[in-house]
């Protein structure tokens, strides 16, 4: 026989079974009110209160006389009532004898059947009955009842004097509890357990249905209290926002407002919540926010605006830029106007201060500019009236030298007129100076006029113009270009090109031989244009010099010249962004470079490279 | 070919440099020139010959006029010659030392008939002042 078990171990084992069994029991039957799954946790005892059961059930018993136990899963007595003596006092008592309750015990959790109840004889001589209480589709615990004979079954009575006996109980007490043991029919029987089986159930489920709706209830309360805090978040996230926040009704009644808002109106979010902007603002400004959240109501857009407001705390000025929204609700109309304006004051006051400097910088250029227009203006005409009045009076030095020399030469001797010779040379040689300065002061008041140029044709022209020194010296020009337009400044390379001219004639070698050579070349940025004589070149040391103004490398009696042109070749040259150089090597002729950028035309005239001087 | 009645009238010269005006003059009797020569000496002076000239005086055959005048300048000058109904016809040869553009142009349009850059070099100034002659006494028909 094994060893007596506890009620803990039978727990275990309906347990045990209960998993087995939980598969083939049907929720309709049992379910049809409960929720499918209980809340986890619950066991029986927190379901069915067992002070008050167990008083129902001893009352129920004195009326019945039954025997009746409900225990949970864990095997905790719920109730138990009307335990036979024989039992409590014997047998279950006696080691032995308590070994076969267990036995039957074993045997009935064995074989638990949902909706049926399950009969056994215990080896004590005993009915048991069990049956499973399931709430919904759970199984909470077991009905119980026992310890009778059944009315239509033969007692025998000398089994129970032998178990006296045999265990050695009190044989007349044992037989007087013997003698208590009730007899029932099954249809009794039966009807005990339905009741008991439809009682505690009905309970159950009630106190389950209780169970779950207070939990229900503390969820929503735990729900209704977080959105209380999240909502109490959310307010005290308006408050707190330094902008301020407003919500008006279709109306233009105020709903809600935060602190700052408060500030402007100098009132608290009660005193202003159900009641409009007119009753705090004078009627022109309240006019125009009302316009404004007509505006959002009517369009149905966000719409933004600038404001200057007074606010009525300290009577301080804030320019505000409002953003004002319009709101839906839930039938989805649109119930509201959301407002949220920016202090831009600042933003406002560094605009302005901007806008000032901006103009007063534009002035002070357009100033400046007028000054230095000015100044260049009197530097030209400074220029060109010295130029004009420097040439008068060398009119008169070499107008009367001439007359000397031609009304009294019999009045002079040979040095004399050498004197008078001397003069007049010097009066041509200030006079060309004088022409070339003012080409110079010329050339740099004027416009840089970037134009389509036909190469050959300027260069036709310019050497046309010299045809009578080239015809007299015998020289031979060839031109080769590689392209025939340009965009650049006409004056310019028509002053260079014609200056090199004359350089390349000027210095031609003596003979026949004379080539002059007017070239070019098409680079990435670039064209680069050259005069190649063969004349008598210059020390290439002097490459440079050459260029520099009042700079001559001969005598004024070998080659005429001022020393100028070059230095004016270069200058204009360099102004509208190319260069002017030269190589050469004593005796074997020169050339005479120059670098133009390739700019973009102006759409201007096209101006022909032939124009009347 | 011009009557030789032409011979009595005179050539107004405006010109404010004395020694110019003698060099001219010069220039000019190297040439031949008989006509005789009136000389307004600055813009003012020549202006009031307006005034003369429509009061009934006999007008020039042709001015020399320079441009760089004291009092008023000699575009001006030009400009109020040429508005004048009875004096536009006058032929005006500008005789001056500037060679600038703007000069030129206003010159023109102001109805000067000639532009002449006086050359510094007396040489080259006697052939100018001949070519002037040739041209504007000879070649040309005048205005009667």
């Amino acid at each position: 026989m094994a060893e007596k078990p506890t009620y803990q171990e039978l727990a275990l084992r309906v347990k045990e079974l209960e998993s087995e069994r939980s598969q083939a029991h049907e929720k309709e039957n049992y379910s049809k009110k409960i929720p499918e799954v209980p809340p986890s946790g619950i066991d029986l005892g927190s379901l069915i209160n067992v002070d008050e059961i167990q008083s129902i059930m001893d009352d129920f018993h004195s009326v019945t006389g039954m025997v009746t136990a409900i225990l949970d899963l864990n095997g905790k007595v719920i109730e138990a009532t009307g335990w036979r003596d024989i039992c409590t006092k014997f047998h279950r008592i006696n080691p032995q004898t308590s070994r076969n309750c267990t036995e039957s015990d074993l045997f009935l959790a064995r074989n638990l059947k949902a909706g049926e109840y399950v009969d056994y004889k215990c080896k004590n001589g005993l009915s048991d009955v069990v049956t499973p209480l399931y709430i919904g589709a759970k199984h909470f615990g077991n009905i119980f009842t026992g310890q009778f004979f059944y009315d239509d079954e033969r007692i025998d009575e000398e089994r129970f004097v032998k178990q006296a006996e045999k265990y050695g109980f009190d044989k007349e007490a044992y037989l007087e509890a013997f003698w208590k043991i009730p007899r029932h029919s099954h249809e009794t029987v039966r009807h005990l357990m339905n009741f008991l089986v439809k009682f505690t159930t009905y309970i159950s489920r009630i106190s389950l249905s209780n169970i779950q709706l207070e939990q229900e209830i503390q969820e929503r309360q735990k729900a209704e209290n977080a959105q209380k805090e999240s909502a109490a978040m959310l307010q005290a996230l308006i408050r707190a926002i330094p902008d301020l926040v407003w919500l008006k009704d279709r109306q233009g009644v105020y709903l809600f407002c935060n602190s700052r808002f408060e500030n402007f109106f100098g009132a608290t979010e009660n005193d202003i919540v159900g009641k409009t902007d007119y009753d705090f603002l004078e009627t022109g400004l309240a006019d125009f926010f009302r316009y404004h959240d007509k505006l959002v109501l009517e369009n149905a857009k966000p719409s933004k605006n600038e404001e200057e407001i007074i606010f009525a705390t300290d009577g301080h000025r804030e320019i505000l830029e409002t953003i004002r929204t319009p709101l839906y609700n839930s039938s989805g109309e649109i119930a509201s106007v959301l407002g949220i304006s920016r202090d831009i004051t600042e933003r406002k006051h560094i605009e302005n201060e901007l806008k000032k400097y901006r103009t007063h910088l534009e002035e002070m250029v357009k100033n400046r500019t007028k000054a230095l227009e000015a100044k260049n203006k009197e530097l030209e005409t400074f220029t060109y009236s010295v130029s004009h009045d420097l040439k008068a009076p060398l009119r008169g030095i070499d107008g009367y030298s001439r007359l000397l020399e031609e009304e009294y030469a019999d009045k002079l001797d040979a040095e004399g007129i050498l004197f008078l010779k001397n003069v007049r040379q010097s009066t041509t040689q200030m006079n060309q100076l004088i022409e070339d300065l003012l080409a110079y002061s010329r050339m740099e008041r004027r416009d840089i006029q970037p134009v389509s140029i036909d190469l050959r044709s300027m260069i036709d022209m310019l050497i046309s113009q010299r045809a009578h020194d080239i015809e007299v010296r015998h020289i031979k020009i060839l031109v080769k270009l590689p392209f025939q337009k340009v965009n650049s400044d006409s004056e310019t390379l028509r002053q260079v090109l014609g200056n090199y001219l004359d350089n390349a004639v000027k210095f031609a070698c003596r003979g026949d031989s004379a080539i002059i050579e007017v070239g070019g070349r098409k680079n990435d940025d670039t064209w680069t244009l050259w005069v190649k004589d063969n004349g008598i070149g210059f020390d290439p040391q002097y490459h440079n010099r050459i260029f520099e103004i009042f700079q001559r490398l001969h005598r004024a009696e070998e080659f005429p010249g001022t020393g100028i042109g070059l230095a004016i070749a270069r200058k204009a040259i360099e102004r509208i962004g190319g260069h002017a150089w030269a190589e050469s090597s004593l005796g074997n002729g020169a050339t005479f470079f120059i670098d133009i950028p390739k700019t973009k035309t102006i759409p201007y005239k096209e101006k022909l490279a032939d124009e009347p001087k | 070919m011009n009557p030789s009645s032409n011979l009595h009238r005179s050539i107004l010269l405006v010109e404010d440099n004395p020694l110019d005006i003698d060099l001219t003059l010069r220039a000019f009797k190297k040439q031949g020139l008989l006509n005789p020569v009136e000389v307004a000496r600055d813009g003012e002076e020549a202006v009031s010959w307006i005034a003369r000239w429509e009061a009934g005086e006999p007008m020039p055959l042709i001015v020399l006029m320079d441009l760089k005048l004291p009092k008023i300048g000699g575009l001006e000058v030009l400009r109020r010659f040429k508005n004048q109904p009875k004096l536009k016809l006058i032929p005006i040869v500008v005789l001056t030392s500037s060679s600038e553009d703007r000069d030129i142009t206003t010159a023109y349009e102001y109805g000067a008939n000639s532009y002449i850059v006086k050359p510094v070099d007396f040489d080259k100034f006697i052939s100018v002042a001949s070519e002037i002659e040739l041209y504007w006494l000879g070649t040309t028909i005048l205005p009667r």
